[in-house]
């Protein structure tokens, strides 16, 4: 690695400590004081020079007078002595700041000539938090993480992250979720350029099915608990599971099958979901529209998917890849209207608020140039044919990449790319009035 | 100057938006216009879409695998290990092993390789060199360094670009290239099926065509980027790329070091900037960009033409020609240079030919690492030996050094933009200003 990434690597790690630590508050520009002062000292040896200290970056002014002052001790420490306004020797600092960071740089000016010293450090300004939102639907973050992540299954202390080429194994501590066990998926090329992948837990004991093209995995904890999880992958064409509960790996049964009317849901409790699976096309980004059982009726390709339970029996909504939202019922295909303003996710959520479930669905937000994107979610009953909104649009700050209904029924997960190109997985629930 | 580096920026972030979120269709037929031959960089569109590096600019400049998944140093950076992605093939199937890529990389350098020795061992590259090469990864992401492959194992060369990116070369035809998505490509297969790359297409054609639907995807110069936004076009702009600088020969009177710092006190960049390139881009005299370096303001960029001509000393200096790469708003910066530098008693004769005393150029910073990106220009410039060393304050110092010596005066750092069609998605410029096609999809035509 390029020392000078070390040194903005060092600097940023010690102003996140900084920042982090419950110990008494460090300073974050403590290092980079010191660095700087170092190097001025190393051209200007031991002596009397005037300080002038400039700010072209986005740090508040506010912030100067503790640079300053730190400055000052540095370079005290170092045998300069700043401030004392002697006019052949001046150190000229200007706080700059480039795409990546500050940069601060010294001009050492001794009469005629000028040596110049330059440190380089990390930019906080990028760590702002959303605004708080104040809408039914809310979002509450389980982790972050800087790599892709397609779902998340929180097993209770222990948090499964499904990744592109990795099913990583978190554990819950003090301080959050630690990477305790990252296990690479089978090399595989011919991956969709938008990857999606499912995670369920398994129906008998801890553990977790995985789903991703082309490949199904299994996990559950070994069985000495310091052995970690014991996970394992096959090359797998099988369709996926629409359901957010277990499933059992026996396959579906062939042909069409009467789907009998459930009982109408009591509030707050999910009723049983009908397992149909569907077929996932490895090279693309989508279902191929093949759903197992057959409900009877052709379907195109499509992205998302929710089974409805409805007196007649199940019916199934899907967004399909040119944009409908088609309604799948007693052997017909049928539009939905008032969904003009769907974007391609959406996962079904039992919230025993009005029909006691919803849709929730992802859209495009305010995103304009000049703005980062901004993407929504908001959750929509089906009454027949018709969606209508039933909240209020979520905000997102960044792109919904995934959106699952957790394994509760209750909830579903949001996987969000934010502004800082972190991928962030939320638990998002509805909120009756 | 941040301000304005930031709006580039969300516009380079942002594409085209106003629609419900979707995720990306496949499919369809993208056509790509460019005034380039799509070959020489720093245009170089097909190789960008045909071949990969070892590493690649990744998300917010930073360094990201390519066709070696990691990479690390030994030996104070004179040993290096690259270690390749399995499973890749090029496009013609053969599988990508080591031995492929040192005769591509090889060829690619020349016999002036940054490296003394370049090995396999297994799937593993170990360059080694006598001298510390910490810069290594981040140059590996040049143009210069893109793999293809070299031998077909008949005894000869195999056609143009077979290499193993997302897309692959179908043929040629008067000058348009079409390619095919790669199903195979490591990265996942691209969403458009396919791509023209219609080659040495004016600027003026290029806007006709994106206008009524036969283009989706055109150049607009910087000078041109404000009549683009007045003609309500989609434009994707980057930060800046390119370096507009004007190279200075050591050869006769110029051998004279006075002469050519007079020639660089005596250049109006304000005159350049606002009037040639319609205030696009930053006024410079730093090779870095601001955004890269963060020192840029401590090279001053004022005009003083008092100082110039107390350089000369009054002895009028013998008439000296003036180059310039490509054409219209080169030829028009190179005759207001020309201006200016009789301005300081300095006779310049403007001229089409590359082989001049003075050549106006706009050289591609190659990386969005001060130090890889220093020495990519200094490279360009003819200065081919490395950093010494890559902290902050010795990169500056480098950069001074060179500029000292006036054989390169910066002028401004310019970006790129394009201009896109209404059914292009999800479009986005690198940070060298090229676009991701691979990455782009097209809206379905109800």
């Amino acid at each position: 690695m390029r020392l000078s990434r070390l040194v903005r690597t060092v600097a940023a790690t010690l102003a996140l400590v900084a920042l982090c630590s419950d110990a008494p508050a460090q300073s974050p520009w403590q290092q980079p004081a010191s660095d700087l002062a170092s190097q001025i000292a190393s051209i200007l040896g031991r002596g009397t020079a005037r300080l002038i200290i400039r700010n072209l970056s986005s740090l508040s002014v506010d912030e100067i007078p503790a640079i300053r002052k730190l400055l000052e001790q540095d370079l005290r420490a170092l045998g300069v002595v700043a401030n004392s306004a002697p006019k052949d020797t001046v150190v000229r600092v200007t706080l700059s700041e480039t795409a990546h960071g500050f940069t601060w740089v010294a001009e050492v000016i001794q009469s005629d000539d000028t040596q110049v010293a330059v440190v380089d450090l990390p930019s906080s300004k990028n760590s702002q938090t959303p605004a708080p939102v104040q809408f039914m639907l809310r979002r509450e973050a389980l982790i972050t993480t800087r790599e892709p992540v397609l779902d998340a299954l929180d097993l209770e202390g222990t948090m499964i992250l499904l990744a592109p080429a990795e099913i990583d194994v978190e554990t819950h501590s003090q301080t959050g979720w630690i990477k305790a066990q990252t296990t690479p998926n089978p090399a595989r090329l011919q991956l969709a350029r938008d990857p999606r992948g499912m995670l369920l837990p398994l129906v008998r004991g801890p553990g977790f099915d995985a789903w991703l093209a082309g490949l199904h995995c299994t996990g559950s904890p070994a069985q000495a608990p310091a052995a970690g999880w014991t996970i394992e992958c096959q090359a797998s064409d099988d369709p996926w599971p629409l359901t957010s509960t277990p499933v059992n790996s026996e396959p579906a049964p062939a042909g069409p099958v009467p789907i009998p009317p459930p009982s109408p849901p009591p509030a707050q409790t999910p009723p049983p979901l009908t397992q149909i699976r569907v077929f996932y096309d490895a090279a693309r980004n989508y279902f191929t529209g093949v759903v197992s059982p057959s409900l009877g009726v052709d379907l195109p390709p499509f992205y998302s998917a929710a089974v409805l339970e409805r007196s007649t029996g199940a019916a199934l909504v899907i967004n399909s890849i040119d944009g409908k939202v088609l309604l799948a019922a007693n052997g017909k295909l049928i539009p939905v209207n008032g969904t003009s303003d769907w974007g391609s996710d959406f996962a079904l959520i039992y919230s025993g608020c009005g029909d006691g479930e919803q849709i929730i669905v992802s859209g495009a937000g305010n995103s304009s140039p000049g703005n980062s994107p901004a993407d929504t979610l908001r959750a929509f009953q089906i009454t027949g044919s018709d969606a209508t909104a039933a909240s209020s649009p979520l905000v997102i700050d960044g792109t919904v990449t995934a959106l699952w209904t957790a394994p509760d029924s209750k909830s579903v997960l949001a996987v969000i790319r934010n502004s800082q190109n972190q991928y962030e997985v939320d638990r998002v629930t509805a909120l009756c009035d | 100057m941040l301000r304005r580096s930031a709006i580039s920026f969300f516009l380079v972030l942002v594409g085209i938006c106003g629609w419900a979120r979707t995720r990306p269709h496949y499919g369809g037929t993208l056509r790509v216009e460019v005034d380039g031959d799509g070959i020489t960089s720093p245009d170089a569109t097909l190789f960008h879409l045909v071949l990969d590096g070892l590493t690649r600019d990744g998300i917010n400049g930073q360094l990201a695998p390519a066709l070696a998944t990691d990479w690390k140093s030994t030996d104070g950076d004179r040993r290096w290990e690259f270690t390749l992605r399995e499973g890749v093939t090029f496009h013609n199937g053969y599988p990508l092993t080591a031995d492929r890529v040192i005769a591509s990389l090889t060829q690619d350098c020349g016999g002036a390789c940054e490296w003394s020795s370049l090995k396999a061992q297994g799937s593993t590259l170990i360059f080694t060199s006598d001298a510390p090469m910490p810069e290594l990864p981040w140059l590996l992401v040049e143009d210069r360094f893109l793999v293809r492959l070299m031998d077909t194992g008949e005894g000869k060369e195999p056609p143009c670009c077979i290499g193993t990116g997302p897309y692959q070369l179908a043929g040629e035809r008067s000058g348009t290239f079409t390619l095919t998505a790669n199903e195979n490509y490591w990265g996942g297969q691209p969403y458009i099926d396919r791509l023209e790359l219609v080659t040495k297409r004016s600027v003026r054609d290029q806007w006709l065509d994106l206008s009524v639907g036969r283009a989706d995807v055109v150049e607009v110069p910087p000078e041109e980027l404000r009549l683009a936004q007045q003609q309500r076009m989609t434009v994707l702009s980057s930060p800046p790329v390119d370096l507009l600088a004007l190279e200075i020969s050591t050869d006769g009177a110029l051998a004279n070091q006075p002469l050519r710092a007079a020639i660089s006190l005596a250049i109006d960049r304000g005159a350049l900037f606002n009037v040639i390139f319609q205030k696009q881009g930053e006024i410079t005299a730093s090779i870095l960009p601001q955004e890269v370096s963060g020192y840029a303001f401590l090279f001053p960029a004022e005009r003083d033409l008092g100082k110039a001509q107390q350089l000369l000393g009054g002895v009028k200096p013998p008439k000296l020609s003036l180059g310039y790469e490509g054409g219209g708003s080169m030829q028009l910066a190179a005759q207001r240079i020309a201006l200016n530098l009789h301005e300081a008693g300095i006779d310049v004769q403007v001229t089409s030919a590359l082989h001049a005393d003075l050549l106006l150029r706009s050289i591609p910073l190659a990386s969005a690492d001060p130090a890889a990106a220093l020495e990519s220009v200094l490279g360009a410039a003819g200065e081919a030996t490395p950093l010494a060393a890559t902290l902050p304050t010795a990169v500056y110092r480098a950069e001074h050094d060179f500029l000292d010596r006036k054989t390169l005066v910066p002028l401004l750092d310019l970006p790129r933009a394009y201009a896109v069609g209404a059914r292009v998605r999800d479009l986005t410029l690198g940070s060298n200003g090229t676009p991701d096609l691979a990455n782009a999809w097209l809206e379905v035509t109800q």
